[in-house]
């Protein structure tokens, strides 16, 4: 690689407070770590997303190819500052959130997407992410944009989002909404679960190994196996 | 006046079945039952649809033509029946009519909804049309939030905690673990929904006292059985599995209306009216499925149809006995709450587990020792309820 | 299109009160009835704050409940708090609360009595 050309496209990056990890108890009684993930782990990451690019269900496709990319932007230094969260049951992968930063007060929410259906995985990650703009990245506000159906009405509803009429989120899609500081305080303590400090042995295993169901179990897990004709 | 048997039943899984159509869904279900009564097709002269959605969700009207075009049925009578969520109890009430008065031999009754073709939201407007247009739905009121207004009054009266609706979900959700056409396969623990600070989140407000775990989920889905005189079973190598009696009673369509909000006195008189069809008391039912749309209803289900005092059945819940293994297990199929809620098809879908569990074919969900079962279809919001007895043998 | 809600009625054979009307009295069968005019006041019998609410609505929750008016009538309303309980004593006021489909639509928006 040149490097002295590679170093002109590498954008510098600006150094951002890593989100403290946490560990959440599901309705199924397990846990779920919830932590900063590292470009050393991206690549496992790009695995366990991989097989998600060609489900329509719930545009899937879209949001998949899009988280597929950008981790790939990330590991290879195309971004100036980007965070990625995961979602780890047992060490397993279950979903996955990314966002960045646009200024130092305005942040912007990238992508959520969760591997496991009916364990609100999602809306746990998504808050997360909401989590680490206003609290640890101490920022102003959070531009979000939905590319979805499932999240769009939830969470503008849920977090009473406001919207930024003709205001352009960087992905391009519909006009963009945005949530405050003031708005995540109040909803804070519906929507954001989990306790600090996860248990260090706890950490440790999530990070020491990132464990990604096979490509046919998480598309199962995602679409249901189910049809009329299946029995 | 002839008895009436179960020849055949069958189902498709339920949950969201994202490739098939209205029509896939209520075929499949009715091939199934045919295969597993092993009838030659041409013998069957009528068949019921039940279906509640299909105008308003699938834009499809006249369903029962179609039905019977698609699977082969014609020149059969065939009939779509609209009740609500307990349209599969009333399709079953009157194909048990036409066998047991003699006009008919072999009835084809299936159920079937096909509610995930639209958002959550358009599906919970469409279930609140059941309503009253003018004092209820425009409100903005749920089906959830029905029963929530009702929870409010009956945990209050009788004393229930939502710890009690809790031990409900969780039982409900263990059981359809071992039932593999369920929808909601998820094993919930206390911790998880109710004794965890997470638990707050995870297990979110839907209508107060209710919860989400109180809940059904919205569900694809179809059931469908086979009927014909008790006398002509000995055709079909199967165990005379009898609707041994049925009862269905109405009341006023608004809530506010009820002298009494907490009685809910269609099942009471539905119930009541199937045991007399059969000959029995409610000391005779071995388990019962009931229509645990809310985790409330089968609490007020259960004391209603008198298997338990008023209250009473707090001691069930307590001492386990309404599990699989319990001396009157409860919903072993997973109930409305985990098998889900195609609403359409939910009354056939009940007929079909007892079926399957008074022949021994539930697999590891077996409860033992059954011969006479209840089941519960719950119309409106308790304003069109249907009761079923079925017994293994005459 | 006219909502059949805005009147309530008393049998004139048996004086069983009706709302929303119906055309047969469900006590005595009789198909005569006279218009019974809403008090101001009336009392919560249950309630619910309902989240998750039908396409149409995009408030966060709604908290819905049937009050008793003082003459009798029950009714399913809007409830404009969910700090509310059981019994409390409430104002009843007819407003337009809502459009369906481009249509303004009137009911009952109930409101606690401090
Ligand atoms: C409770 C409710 C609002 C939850 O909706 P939601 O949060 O939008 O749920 P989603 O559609 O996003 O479901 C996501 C997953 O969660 C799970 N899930 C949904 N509802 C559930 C419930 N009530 N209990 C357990 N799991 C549930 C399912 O696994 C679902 O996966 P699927 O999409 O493969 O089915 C909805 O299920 C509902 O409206 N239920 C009541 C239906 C009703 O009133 N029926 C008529 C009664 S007479
Ligand atoms: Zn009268």
């Amino acid at each position: 690689m040149d490097m002295e050309l590679e170093q002109m496209l590498r954008p510098a990056e600006f150094d951002m407070p890593e989100y403290p990890a946490k560990v959440i108890t599901l309705a199924t009684g397990g846990q779920m770590v919830v932590r900063a993930a590292t470009r050393r782990d991206v690549p496992t990451i790009m695995k366990a997303v991989k097989p998600t690019i060609k489900i329509e269900r719930d545009f899937y496709d879209v949001v998949g190819s899009r988280v597929y990319a950008e981790l790939l932007a990330w590991n290879k230094y195309r971004y100036r500052n980007c965070y990625v969260l995961l979602g780890q049951i047992d060490n397993i992968l279950v979903g996955v959130v990314n966002g960045r930063m646009l200024t130092d007060k305005i942040g912007i929410s990238l992508h959520t997407l969760a591997i496991e259906r009916g364990l609100r995985i999602g809306a746990h990650l998504y808050a997360a992410k909401m989590e680490h703009h206003i609290e640890f990245l101490n920022q102003d506000e959070v531009w979000i944009t939905a590319e979805s159906p499932i999240g769009f009405r939830r969470w503008m509803i849920e977090y009473d989002l406001i919207k930024q009429q003709g205001v352009q989120h960087e992905l391009g899609g519909a006009d963009s909404f945005k949530l405050t500081r003031d708005l995540y305080f109040k909803c804070k303590s519906r929507l954001v679960a989990g306790s600090r400090p996860c248990p260090e042995d706890l950490l440790e295993k999530a990070k020491g190994e990132i464990i990604i169901a096979d490509e046919e179990s998480i598309v199962t897990q995602i679409c249901g196996a189910k049809g009329a004709w299946s029995k | 006046m002839r008895n009436v048997a179960i020849i055949g039943v069958g189902m498709t899984d339920f949950g969201r079945l994202e490739d098939d159509t209205l029509m896939d869904i209520l075929s499949s279900a009715s091939l199934h039952a045919i295969d597993d009564a092993g009838i030659d097709p041409k013998l069957i002269e009528l068949v019921y649809v039940a279906n509640m959605g299909g105008g308003i969700l699938n834009h499809r009207t006249a369903i029962a033509s179609g039905l019977v075009d698609n699977i082969g049925l014609i020149p059969a009578a065939a009939d779509t029946i609209e009740n609500g969520p307990a349209s599969g109890g009333s399709a079953i009430k009157n194909g048990v009519m036409a066998v047991a008065s003699g006009y008919y031999d072999f009835v084809l009754v299936v159920g079937g909804e096909k509610m995930r073709d639209v958002s959550g939201w358009r599906a919970t407007d469409f279930v609140a049309t059941l309503t009253h247009p003018d004092a209820e739905y425009i409100y903005g009121i749920t089906l959830p939030g029905m029963a929530g207004m009702f929870a409010n009054l009956y945990m209050e009266k009788y004393g229930y905690t939502r710890r009690h609706l809790a031990e409900v979900a969780i039982k409900n959700h263990k059981n359809a673990l071992m039932n593999p056409y369920a929808h909601v396969q998820m094993d919930i623990a206390m911790k998880g929904i109710l004794d965890s600070p997470d638990a707050a989140i995870n297990n979110s407000p839907l209508a107060e006292p209710l919860h989400l775990f109180d809940s059904c989920p919205v569900s694809d889905g179809g059931a469908a059985i086979i009927l014909c005189p008790e006398d002509r079973v000995k055709e079909f190598n199967k165990p005379v599995i009898c609707v041994a009696g049925f009862g269905q009673a109405t009341d006023t369509l608004t809530l506010a209306e009820r002298d009494d909000p907490t009685d809910l006195k269609a099942v009471t008189l539905a119930c009541e009216q199937a045991y007399k069809r059969a000959g029995i008391t409610s000391k005779d039912i071995d388990f019962a499925e009931l229509h645990d749309a809310f985790t409330i209803l089968e609490i007020a289900e259960a004391e209603h149809a008198g298997l338990y005092k008023k209250g009473g059945y707090k001691k069930a819940i307590e001492s386990g006995e309404n599990k699989i293994t319990g001396s009157l297990p409860i919903n072993p199929s997973g109930g409305l709450k985990s098998r889900g809620h195609p609403v359409g098809a939910t009354g056939v879908a009940q007929a079909v587990e007892v079926t399957w569990q008074l022949r021994g074919e539930a697999g590891e969900r077996q409860v033992k020792n059954a011969r006479t079962a209840l089941t519960v279809n719950f119309g409106g919001f308790g304003n069109n309820v249907v009761a079923l007895v079925l017994r293994r043998g005459k | 299109m006219k909502r059949k809600n805005d009147k309530a009625y008393k049998c004139k054979k048996c004086g069983r009160v009706t709302y929303p009307e119906r055309v047969v009295c469900l006590k005595c069968g009789s198909r005569e009835f006279t218009v019974l005019p809403f008090t101001n006041e009336c009392t919560l019998l249950t309630f619910s704050q309902i989240f998750q609410l039908p396409w149409g609505i995009n408030d966060r929750y709604l908290t819905i409940g049937v009050c008793q008016f003082d003459n009798g009538i029950k009714a399913m309303g809007r409830i404009t708090i969910p700090e509310v309980k059981n019994g409390m004593r409430m104002k009843a006021n007819w407003k337009l609360f809502r459009q369906i489909a481009g249509e303004d639509v009137w009911g009952w928006v109930f409101e606690p009595i401090k």
